[in-house]
């Protein structure tokens, strides 16, 4: 039972983001103004906690200060990954998709968005605590179910741990496609201003198309320097410099 | 050791205290002493109490133990009661190191036994430094100089103190001359001391009062030896009530030995020795031209923190800085100089722009690492604003402008986030207690429904081998019957009695020595059987035993078959 008690102690311990006074240094640096220090502790922290959606957030601001919106874009998108439902982040991330003079994704995706944010809106753990504690409530009542006596009362306990069950299984699931739609790497920014889309990942092969600073895309391939990427209706390469991914 | 030896009686109530709670208590004013050093042990009770003789565990007693009374006066409901509290003490030695227990103290108070907690007491070895030896020549009153390292870095803390031996209590001390010292800063660590506490010791074999008269701490200044010359302590002692005696004693003289830092000094040294942090701050990071701003740094940490200098601040010539207010926050112990002193300097922005104050930093010794460490403040980032507040028209400000300013209207710069969000940085499906937890968690269900079935199956099998049994005892029932019939009554008791006794024993899961009659009726009388039904079964139980070795007849034996039957129903329906 110690060992159980341990483990609950764990699941609600505070993973709190430590009072770092780089942080503070590097929120005084931004509004001081000093935005190239700003952005190399941002950067420094970003390695340390790399799903922290409030860091991309001011990391994108930053960008946006110092003039480099593909970059702020690029920052902005990933914030909306970890915390889609958040105002401030799609605020800024429109506010500078105008600036951009970038279409705003079209409504068509309006209903994939609700459910990105449905499924991961609720937070990084949200899923993985409910399989917790759904584990805990299924494995419950099937003990429950299993000792208890009474026709009635170990149906009720037998559908609750069905359900929990599914719960479980449904929340579990959810749990790791939400990491990995965190970790999938599958689209990216334009940082370069007027960045060449080649039929062939190289210099010499003919230009398709020039991209601004700022455009969306999906990643397709990766291959050495370059990137397959699909852009609309159509495809090509360009170089892995020339992007950021989210 | 029963017997009951009583040594006091210690206490007398002086007023009727009907219904207060017994306390015992007991308790030493040292837990920590030096071989040969005094310790007290005290025990004391608001009531009436014999104690049983004690086991101090080996510590030597000084001479009779004493009684003293605190006494206290309570009002309760308007009625005054006068409460007294009276004390047991005791005073020992330990002769050797180690650590002695005293045993738990066993009162009868108002008749009822108490008892107080076992106390353990550490005797260590008094240092080969710290020994003293009796001088020949005055060995009835002689001072000793220590100190508390006789070899430091420059610049490191220790203590210097003043102990008086003597084997007549003074009635106090007319005079006290410290030695002569060059190259040592001394700080007295009891300025204000008025009286001095005498304790006992006991040195080759003597009885001393000792005190320490004066204690320093002390900072050597420079490398190589200190000699401190010895002190000179003149006490007054009382003889009788009119005539009084005056003794004087030197001390001995001490040698400290300063090694000098293993390091070059670095250009930020300051000359401090301990352990530091510094820390600098502002109340904001935008202000505007003219507007005030309350710089602090903090210097903090434990060693000669007196001897820190006032931080060269630098800052942009758009700054006009003033004097700092200097407040410190210190504590003088035998561990040193503790706590912190804060540098307050208030700075005005002639200009807008954005500035950075760069760090402060400072070197000092470490002890433990015996190396130099640096400590810096972090760069702090001030935005000054055109001017809202009001500007001194002749501190000559600038208003010209650094042209960097953005606009913050634009984009949102939020720290509406909730803690939450900013802790989302781990997914905890990728940590191991994540899936020890459900495994813990599947596996203890499993567990428990094993225990639980294992349970079932138990008494499933015992409500077989009942109904097993049942179903025997019917059969020799009709044996019986059979054998009646056929005449061979002798035969037909046995099976009877086959009948009732292996049941009973079954059902019940007896042994055999529990199934003589009159356990058997005992049983059942636990379970609740009426008189009527507790007479039948003696009665068929006797029975059964007397006609197996003796005749019976037909009609009997029919009526003792009946009777039999009915009797196992009774026993089948008894849970």
């Amino acid at each position: 039972m110690k060992a159980f008690y341990l483990f609950i102690a764990l699941l609600f311990c505070n993973f709190s983001f430590s009072s770092d006074s780089r942080k503070t240094e590097a929120d005084s640096a931004y509004l001081a103004g000093d935005y190239s220090y700003s952005l190399k502790l941002y950067s420094q922290l970003l390695n340390e906690y790399p799903h922290s959606a409030l860091l991309y957030f001011k990391l994108g601001n930053t960008y946006f200060k110092n003039n480099e919106r593909g970059k702020a874009i690029w920052a902005y998108y990933r914030a909306k990954k970890l915390a889609p439902n958040h105002e401030d982040i799609n605020y800024n991330l429109n506010y500078v998709l105008n600036l951009s003079e970038i279409e705003i994704e079209s409504q068509i995706f309006d209903f994939s968005n609700r459910i990105t944010k449905f499924l991961y809106g609720r937070g990084t753990n949200f899923w993985a605590y409910l399989t917790l504690i759904f584990t805990f409530i299924g494995t419950l009542f099937f003990y429950l179910f299993k000792t208890i006596k009474g026709k009635n009362k170990q149906r009720i306990f037998l559908v609750v741990s069905i359900c929990s069950a599914l719960v479980f299984i449904i929340s579990f699931s959810l749990a790791i496609l939400h990491y990995r739609y965190i970790n999938t790497l599958d689209q990216g920014i334009i940082i370069e201003n007027a960045v060449e889309v080649k039929t062939a990942p190289s210099d010499n092969e003919t230009t398709r198309i020039e991209l601004s600073e700022g455009m969306k895309f999906k990643l397709k391939e990766k291959q050495n320097d370059w990137f397959r990427i699909e852009l609309g209706q159509g495809e090509g390469w360009i170089k892995k410099s020339s992007a950021l991914l989210f | 050791m029963k017997a009951l030896n009583t040594i006091f009686l210690i206490l007398v109530l002086q007023f009727n205290l009907i219904g207060q709670n017994v306390e015992v208590k007991s308790f030493v004013d040292k837990s920590e002493i030096f071989t040969n050093e005094v310790i007290t042990f005290t025990i004391t009770s608001n009531a009436d109490c014999d104690i049983y003789t004690p086991n101090f565990g080996g510590l030597k007693m000084i001479g009779q133990p004493f009684r003293s009374s605190s006494s206290m006066t309570l009002e309760v409901n308007g009625r005054v009661i006068q409460q007294s509290k009276p004390s047991l003490i005791y005073q020992f030695v330990a002769p050797k190191a180690g650590t002695y227990t005293i045993s738990a103290i066993r009162l009868l108070c108002k008749g009822k036994e108490y008892k107080t907690k076992p106390i353990k007491v550490t005797v260590k070895s008094i240092p080969q430094s710290q020994k003293v030896t009796i001088p020949k020549n005055n060995s009835d009153f002689f001072i000793k100089m220590n100190a508390s390292k006789t070899s430091v870095f420059q610049g490191e803390s220790f203590v210097l103190s003043l102990k008086v031996y003597s084997l007549n209590q003074p009635e106090n001390f007319d005079n006290l001359e410290l030695g002569t010292s060059k190259g040592l800063i001394r700080n007295n660590l009891n300025p204000d001391q008025r009286n001095l506490n005498f304790t006992i010791e006991f040195i080759q074999g003597k009885k001393y009062y000792t005190t320490v008269i004066n204690s320093e701490l002390c900072f050597a200044q420079n490398t190589g030896k200190i000699e401190i010359s010895p002190a000179l302590v003149s006490a007054v002692f009382s003889r009788g009530f009119f005539q009084k005696s005056r003794k004087e004693a030197n001390s001995n003289a001490l040698t400290i030995a300063v090694k000098p830092r293993k390091e070059a000094a670095p250009e930020n040294d300051n000359g401090l020795v301990g352990t530091f942090s510094l820390s600098a701050a502002t109340e904001k990071f935008v202000y505007s031209v003219g507007e005030a701003i309350d710089l602090q740094i903090k210097i903090s940490g434990n060693g000669n923190l007196n001897t820190f200098d006032t931080p060269n601040l630098q800052v942009h010539e758009n700054f006009e800085v003033f004097d700092p207010e200097v407040t410190d926050s210190l504590k003088y112990d035998v561990d040193g100089i503790t706590g912190n002193i804060s540098y307050n300097f208030v700075i005005i922005p002639k200009a807008a722009g954005q500035y950075k104050i760069p760090p402060i930093s400072f070197s000092y010794f470490d002890l433990d690492s015996e190396s130099y460490q640096s400590k810096s403040t972090d760069t702090i980032f001030l935005k000054i604003k055109e001017g809202q507040a009001n500007i001194n028209p002749e501190s000559g400000v600038n208003s010209a402008s650094s042209g960097a300013e953005n606009s913050l209207s634009d984009i949102r710069y939020s720290e509406s986030f909730s803690d939450q969000e900013l802790n989302h940085n781990s997914f905890i499906i990728k940590k191991i207690w994540f899936y020890l937890l459900i495994v813990i968690l599947v596996f203890m269900v499993w567990f428990f429904i094993n225990q639980h079935v294992k349970n079932q199956t138990d008494s499933h099998q015992l409500k077989n081998s009942i109904k097993v049994s049942r179903k025997e005892s019917l059969l020799r029932l009709k044996t019986a019957k059979r054998l009646a019939n056929e005449q061979q009554n002798k035969d037909a008791i046995t099976e009877l009695s086959i009948a009732l006794k292996s049941f009973i024993k079954q059902k019940n899961n007896l042994s055999n020595y529990d199934m003589s009659s009159h356990q058997i009726v005992e049983f059942y009388t636990k379970k609740y059987w009426s008189q009527a039904d507790l007479a039948l079964l003696q009665n068929i139980w006797s029975q059964i035993d007397m006609f197996q070795y003796a005749p019976i007849s037909s009609n009997k034996l029919d009526d003792l078959i009946k009777n039999t039957e009915l009797l196992i129903d009774k026993i089948d329906q008894t849970e």
